[in-house]
């Protein structure tokens, strides 16, 4: 299956050391190897995951110091 | 980039409506507050004196801490319990905590697997058991500021109609605590069974959260893969 994608991706133009034009998701799900195009969409995740964690974190602390301050 | 932005949509949407849904909070809490101000003849507050309030703070936190027990709850609860022909719910026979070779950990993990996945002990049980740990402690938390700012909320109610303070102790069993908490944990419980019970018959094309529209209403989402 991963000779198709290849030989339809060099018959339409592409270049054997680019990655297929598939999702990493389909490549995984036939049993592919993800695109090199992964490592830039984990960094993305983490920063997604890192904001929501920050955004509770400072919402608790604000929520904590407001009432302690007697405010 | 755009592709980038556009597969992160989701948190991207909800972060976005959660400040609009709290700015316009503070403004419109701020206009009641005043309202209640003048009803006892004390002077209006400024916009920044009321956002830096245990007043505005008891509001959010009380609604921050029944919406993470609630997930907390159905995390939890989806792991022993289960409701035939709901996309929330595992199939029936599979309660419980999984075998490692469906949780795809230790000898079973996959060359993509997180690293504790594959790691033994208490790495392997901190992963396993993440999402409730870090969901239960924001609950926790959240329910504990809530009980500390609705403390200094009724006491300034009690000092404004001349009656003694109570300690923070004291508040934990004061009806006004529990009716902030109660009020805000029926209507979570109310959607989340609605939910659970709802998507057995009713559907959402498209949507992750629904069963595919042709599904049998007794097949939950995962009996049929």
């Amino acid at each position: 299956m991963r000779e198709k994608y290849r030989q339809s991706h060099i018959a339409a133009g592409g270049n054997e050391a680019t990655p297929y034009p598939f999702s990493g998701r389909t490549q995984l799900r036939r049993g592919g190897r993800a695109p090199c195009y992964r490592s830039l969409r984990v960094p993305i995740m983490k920063v997604v995951f890192a904001s929501w964690l920050a955004l509770v974190v400072v919402g608790l602390a604000y929520m904590f110091v407001i009432p302690l301050i007697g405010r | 980039m755009i592709r980038g932005i556009r597969e992160q949509a989701l948190s991207i949407f909800f972060g976005a409506i959660f400040l609009a849904a709290l700015v316009g909070q503070s403004f419109v809490g701020l206009a009641a507050y005043n309202n209640d101000q003048a009803t006892h003849g004390a002077p209006e507050v400024g916009y920044g004196t009321f956002v830096t309030s245990s007043a505005f703070v008891v509001d959010v936190a009380e609604n921050w801490q029944s919406e993470f027990l609630q997930f907390l709850l159905f995390i939890l609860a989806t792991v022993w319990l289960v409701q035939r022909g709901s996309p929330e719910s595992k199939k029936p026979g599979d309660e419980g905590t999984g075998s490692d070779k469906e949780e795809f950990v230790l000898e079973f993990a996959r060359p993509d697997s997180p690293k504790w996945a594959k790691a033994r002990g208490i790495r392997l049980w901190l992963l396993s058991n993440s999402l409730v740990l870090v969901m239960g402690t924001i609950f926790v938390l959240s329910w504990l500021a809530q009980s500390v700012a609705g403390s200094v909320v009724f006491n300034a109610e009690q000092v404004d109609h001349g009656l003694p303070q109570q300690s923070w102790a004291q508040y934990l069993v004061n009806p006004d605590f529990w009716n902030r908490t109660l009020q805000n944990w029926q209507s979570e419980f109310l959607a989340v069974g609605c939910m659970v019970a709802f998507s057995i018959f009713l559907r959402q094309r498209g949507s992750s959260e629904s069963k595919p529209v042709g599904t049998p209403h007794r097949e939950t989402a995962t009996e049929g893969e």
